[in-house]
């Protein structure tokens, strides 16, 4: 298991390094610059001045061994959209934020909707089931952002308990959760539900209920065992989904968080931002792969990963 | 991290607020506070008493403590870098050039009055400006505000390292700026020096420029000495380093958040604000309108929508609208006027005479906006509006004629064309869009259709040259308050390409004259020939609305000799006469107004 | 049918194959909730095929003097912003709604199954390069291959069903991968192979059965998640752009109006929802009908 991991990392390291590279050449031939935005088109001159200035003169190869450079001595630069702190001074202080938001979005969607999903499957095809999986798909079909327009006009405009958004108390943090928990807290509950039906007509589920063992303790130990397979494989991702944020959620709840800088940075031209922000989602999703094929293991140690070849 | 964000461009969830706002409690906060206050006498007025910079509060003020203004600002698509002109100019940050006096200020309508200088006149030769300077106002690192200042300024935005954003509105006007910004000559050559004395400023131009006092507005100097000794200027940035000379002095600058400015209390020029305290909050997005509703801002910019929803609120719907023309717009549509079918003057002309302004106006974007016949916007220097609306108004015969004239007739073999655009909430481009291309589709037979672009990518097709953009939706604001300005985007090599060389000189021949009424005939004749040529269809100029609290109060919010009200272009600062005209009122204790975090 | 074919050798499978589907289809049959819901499904179907036939106005039909008006006879679910009857955008968004909302699964699936089927069987080189192939796919930003896409090649409506379809196919091959990685040592399947079943027999009829639950999930979710998707990419210049309609589109300009005239936005959202809602149960009873050991 030990060198099955050291592989996966090494390799993990690799790919980062294709990535940055495939990043870095996309980001620059996607028309228009970091300073394209003006409405007057800017004098030929001026221009030159300030690409000499941010060195983006240079052939992209030469850019890039710079940014590779700076990276590994800790510098990820200077982002164009707040260029009066650096990219880590900015992501150490609107991460935070995200991950405080995300971390409960985790822990009330996975807890909420593995349970939902298995009385679903256990009380399959009643009207209890129904009821959970119309729920579980309203709150799929609903994007988010109307999901905070609706909890702000009840719970801030109309019965005053809450803030209609801000960051600073803990009950700030409300709103925003149950918004981005929402659908999630579906998706767990219409995965759970599903997995679980895959097993609980299994024949050694069967079997565990001939030799008389309590029906909690099949549900706990062979249906909720296996059926986590397709949660680990669909809601692991979604973890370093929820820990990188929303922009709809940060936007209607004026939060000062990462989530929007996933898109603002791009649409933006902001290269040194996109990098960086690259480099937390190839970290996150890498590990959370890893991780992902690791718990395959726990769960059901029937499961063989490496040298599997037949 | 979402796939797309939509927020970017378009205004989001909004939201209606019904919430009572708490005026029985705030009765009872009334009394507490009087209580507690024992300097005010009793009451909440301030009149009379003076602010942390020294001016006597007016009648019906609030007390010191409260003369604080708090502004929304949406940072989607900004980028905050400086506090300062000439740092930058596309990336300032909410209260920025608030740090310094400029030469000259202006009013509600728009004259030019003393700023930092207290005169300025032109030379025989109408070459040379010279602005003689106030003198005895310092900075608050107890320098004087000097001639030096401005002139190390000018070179130091001209500087090819510092690589100025705005470098074009100086280039052709003051004397060898463009071959500064070129690194052909020093900086030191530009033609800006110090005169007779350290409080004589003496600007040379390229040729006489008539417009001069105006262009002076944006004069915002930096500190000389802070200039030096931190190399740029983005020392105003930072609390402990900031120099001002203005009213105010930075107390918090955090461009995710908030943004605070406190009192100078060592201001010596003689535009003293009743207001003590701004706070710019700075949101990403999302609705500005409830966070107005629940006391966060005391002004709102609304769009017509917003209207909409704040008539349905019963704490809104009693608000005053203010409206003015804010930076006069003109929204328009653009032809590449060298490519098939945009080279044909008839064909322009057939699409400006089949757009029903008032119909687009009157369902989408009422009652912010006026119909557009030409490029200025009416209230604006040189506008006229009568000569031009027989070349553009809407006439479905006269449009299918001209467009039967082009080879098209009833729009048959004409081929299909996109229609570029990008998402403006406030100017409700995509509703717009569409009934322009519905109008042109209905009336001429044709087929528009439409494609929408991020604006990064609209900008940088459209300024490519040559442009990649055959049709396109835009809007232009002015830089400064005179026909020069706004009508220089449609001169040659310029934003769009078509290039009329009997524009260019009227153009050229405006610049330089002196006399107002010979000016307005050139500019007339000027704006005639552009609508008539019709290399763009103008739609319509956007009015800017606002509600403010009741308790912001002042002249600065009354209506100017054209009926335009609210605080106008260029907002709050020392380059307006508004400034020292707008305070909290005393009234301001029957409003829940939320606490700033880290104002004193 | 796997758990049959173990407890009965002696059967012969073809047989076995010809009414395993019959039966799925008689388990469907009892199933109402689901039966319903696939005549819900099919009937949204039908309505985006008639479209033209169906709808009283174009969708793109303006009319400025009647903005944001609520229902009346002339136009029962009321007009939108730009006076266009509702209920003719409605009907039209389904079609192209729907078109995106089943294509862009269906195209994940084509690619993502058979990569995350041989990668879960083989394990393996095989598996090795699909989990690179996965890794660079999620670590590239999808926004930013939409803006090279539309410098490239423009925009228009099966270009984004392109995108999204082959960009989609990570999750189909992560979910096929996993489920073949748990099952391959599966009693019934060491049975098939021990009877000397070919590969590919085991694979796609012994196992897909069995895996087919979640993968059916996912599909049905990637509806409302495509809908959404292409309407966050059209305003780059990707996708659908006005005035056709389109549901998902149809949310994200109408969702401001949701308080001066919410019908605008509340309805898109009610067909996203219906459509979803009908083909999770749709999705439910196939799983179950599918499912061989739900006939005990």
């Amino acid at each position: 298991m030990l060198s099955y991991l050291a592989q996966r990392f090494l390799t993990l390291i690799i790919v980062m390094i294709v990535v940055t590279m495939i990043i870095f050449g996309l980001m620059h031939a996607v028309p228009g610059g970091p300073f394209s935005q003006t409405q007057q088109p800017l004098p030929a001159f001026a221009m030159r001045n300030i690409e000499v200035k941010y060195g983006l003169n240079q052939p992209i190869w030469l850019q890039y061994l710079k940014w590779v450079w700076a990276a590994l001595h800790g510098d990820f630069g200077i982002p164009f959209e707040e260029p009066t702190e650096t990219v880590t001074q900015l992501i150490s202080k609107a991460w935070p934020v995200t991950l405080a938001v995300g971390a409960w979005t985790i822990v009330i969607s996975y807890v909420g909707g593995i349970a939902l999903g298995l009385i679903s499957a256990i009380r399959q095809n009643t009207w209890i089931d129904w009821v959970l999986t119309s729920f579980a798909t309203t709150g799929i079909a609903l994007p988010n952002y109307v999901v905070g327009f609706l909890l702000i006009v009840v719970f801030a405009v109309t019965l005053g308990w809450l803030p209609t958004g801000g960051w600073g108390q803990p009950q700030d943090l409300i709103l925003p959760v149950i918004a981005f928990a929402l659908n999630p807290m579906a998706l767990c509950a219409r995965y759970t539900r599903a997995s679980a039906l895959e097993v609980t007509h299994a024949d050694y589920v069967q079997m565990g209920r001939a030799r008389g063992l309590s029906e909690w303790r099949i549900n706990l130990n062979y249906v909720l065992r296996t059926a986590l397979i397709p949660l680990i494989t669909i809601l692991g991702p979604n973890i370093p989904n929820l820990l990188t944020g929303s922009i709809f959620i940060e936007a209607t709840f004026a939060l000062p968080g990462l989530g929007s800088y996933f898109t603002t940075a791009i649409l933006r031209r902001d290269y040194p931002m996109i990098m960086c922000l690259v480099l937390i989602v190839a970290v996150l999703w890498g590990t959370c792969y890893i991780l992902s094929d690791v718990a395959y293991t726990l769960v059901d140690p029937r499961i063989r990963l490496a040298g599997a070849s037949r | 991290m979402d796939v797309v964000d939509r927020e970017n461009t378009r205004r989001f969830a909004t939201d209606f607020s019904r919430r009572a706002f708490l005026a029985g409690t705030g009765a009872a906060g009334l009394s507490l506070l009087a209580a507690c206050g024992a300097s005010g006498g009793g009451t909440q007025s301030g009149a009379g008493t003076k602010n942390a910079l020294g001016l006597k509060l007016p009648d019906g003020a609030a007390v010191a403590s409260q003369q604080m203004y708090i502004t929304p600002n949406d940072s989607t698509g900004a980028t905050y870098k400086a506090l300062d002109f000439y740092e930058t100019v596309y990336s300032r940050a909410p209260l920025a050039d608030q740090f310094n006096v400029p030469l000259v200020r202006i009013t509600p309508n728009f004259n030019i009055v003393p700023g930092a200088a207290t005169s300025w006149k032109q030379s025989t030769d109408g070459l040379t400006w010279t602005f003689s300077i106030r003198p005895g106002i310092m900075w608050t690192d107890g320098r004087e505000l000097t001639a030096a200042d401005y002139v190390e300024t000018l070179r130091y935005s001209a500087d090819p390292k510092h690589a100025w954003d705005f470098t074009w509105y100086w280039t052709g006007v003051i004397k060898n700026y463009a071959e500064a910004v070129l690194g052909s000559m020093p900086t030191s050559s530009i033609g800006v020096k110090q005169g007779a004395n350290k409080y004589s400023l003496e600007i040379t131009t390229e040729s006489p420029i008539a417009y001069m006092p105006n262009a002076c507005l944006y004069t915002q100097p930096l500190s000389a000495a802070a200039l030096s000794k931190y190399g740029s200027g983005s020392y105003n940035i930072n609390p402990s380093t900031c120099v001002s000379c203005g009213p105010y002095v930075l107390k918090q600058f955090e461009p995710t958040s908030q943004i605070v400015l406190g009192p100078n209390t060592k201001y010596t020029a003689p535009f003293k604000p009743p207001i003590e305290w701004q706070v710019g909050r700075i949101y990403a997005g999302g609705d500005m309108l409830p966070r107005f509703e629940t006391g966060q801002i005391d002004e709102v910019n609304v769009t017509p929508l917003d209207l909409k929803i704040a008539q349905r609120s019963s704490k809104l719907k009693s608000l005053h609208l203010y409206k003015n023309p804010n930076d006069f717009e003109i929204w328009y549509t653009f032809f590449d006027v060298t490519k098939e079918p945009w080279n044909n003057e008839k064909v322009r002309q057939a699409f400006a005479h089949s757009v029903d302004r008032n119909a687009i106006i009157s369902s989408l974007l009422n009652p912010l906006a006026i119909p557009a016949y030409g490029y200025l916007m009416p209230g604006y220097p040189f506008a006229v509006t009568d000569p031009l609306v027989p070349y553009t108004n809407y006439d479905v015969s006269k449009a299918k004629q001209l467009l039967s004239d082009a080879g098209y007739p009833g729009g048959k073999g004409f081929p299909a064309v996109t229609f570029y655009w990008r998402e403006v909430a406030a100017a409700n481009s995509e509703a717009v869009v569409q009934a322009l291309a519905a109008n042109w589709n209905k009336v001429l037979g044709v087929n528009v259709q439409l494609q929408e672009l991020d604006t990064t990518t609209f900008y940088n097709r459209m300024n490519a040259k040559p442009t990649q953009i055959p049709m396109g939706f835009v809007s232009y604001g002015m830089d400064y308050f005179d026909a020069s300005n706004m009508l220089s985007v449609y001169k040659g090599g310029g934003r769009h390409n078509w290039d009329n060389s009997q524009y260019d000189s009227l153009l050229a021949q405006g610049a330089s004259e002196s006399n107002t009424a010979e000016r307005q005939k050139i500019y007339t004749e000027a704006q005639v020939l552009l609508t008539q040529q019709a290399p763009a269809v103008f739609v319509f100029h956007l009015l800017y609305g606002y509600f403010y609290w009741p308790y912001i109060k002042g002249a600065a919010l009354n209506k100017d000799k054209d009926g335009y009200d609210g605080i106008e272009w260029p907002g709050f600062g020392p380059g307006t006469t508004s400034m020292t005209e707008l305070y909290v009122g005393d009234n301001v204790s029957k409003y829940t107004r939320q606490k700033v975090n880290g104002v004193v | 049918m796997s758990t049959a074919a173990i407890l009965e050798p002696g059967r012969p499978v073809r047989r076995q194959r010809s009414s395993f589907w019959w039966l799925a289809w008689a388990r469907y049959r009892r199933n109402k909730l689901a039966l319903v819901s696939g005549i819900i499904a099919i009937a949204i179907l039908v309505i985006a095929l008639l479209a033209p036939l169906l709808a009283r106005y174009g969708y793109a039909q303006q009319n400025l003097g009647e903005v944001l008006a609520g229902p009346s006879l002339a136009h029962p679910l009321g007009t939108d912003e730009l006076g266009r009857d509702m209920l003719s955008r409605m009907i039209y968004g389904a079609r192209t709604t729907m078109t995106v909302a089943l294509l862009v699964p269906t195209i994940g699936t084509l690619i993502g199954l058979p990569i995350g089927v041989l990668a879960g069987w083989f394990g393996g080189i095989i598996d090795f390069i699909t989990l690179r192939l996965v890794e660079v796919f999620t670590m590239v930003p999808p926004l930013l291959l939409a803006l090279l896409l539309i410098a490239l090649y423009g925009s228009g409506l099966w270009h984004v069903i392109l995108f999204l379809g082959i960009s989609g196919w990570i999750g189909y091959a992560r979910i096929a991968r996993a489920q073949y990685l748990a099952l391959r040592d599966r009693e019934f399947v060491v049975a098939a192979r021990a009877l000397a079943v070919p590969n590919w027999r085991i694979m796609f009829e012994h196992i897909l059965p069995n895996a087919a639950g979640p993968m059916i999930v996912f599909f049905i979710q990637q509806i409302p998640a495509t809908i959404f998707a292409e309407a966050g990419y059209s305003f780059l210049g990707l996708g659908v752009q006005d005035p056709l309609a389109d549901w998902g589109k149809m949310i994200t300009d109408g969702e401001q109006y949701l308080q001066v005239s919410p019908l605008v936005a509340l309805l898109p959202m009610i067909g996203i929802a219906l459509a979803t809602l009908s083909y999770s149960f749709f999705g439910d009873g196939l799983r179950d009908a599918l499912d061989p050991s739900m006939s005990r």
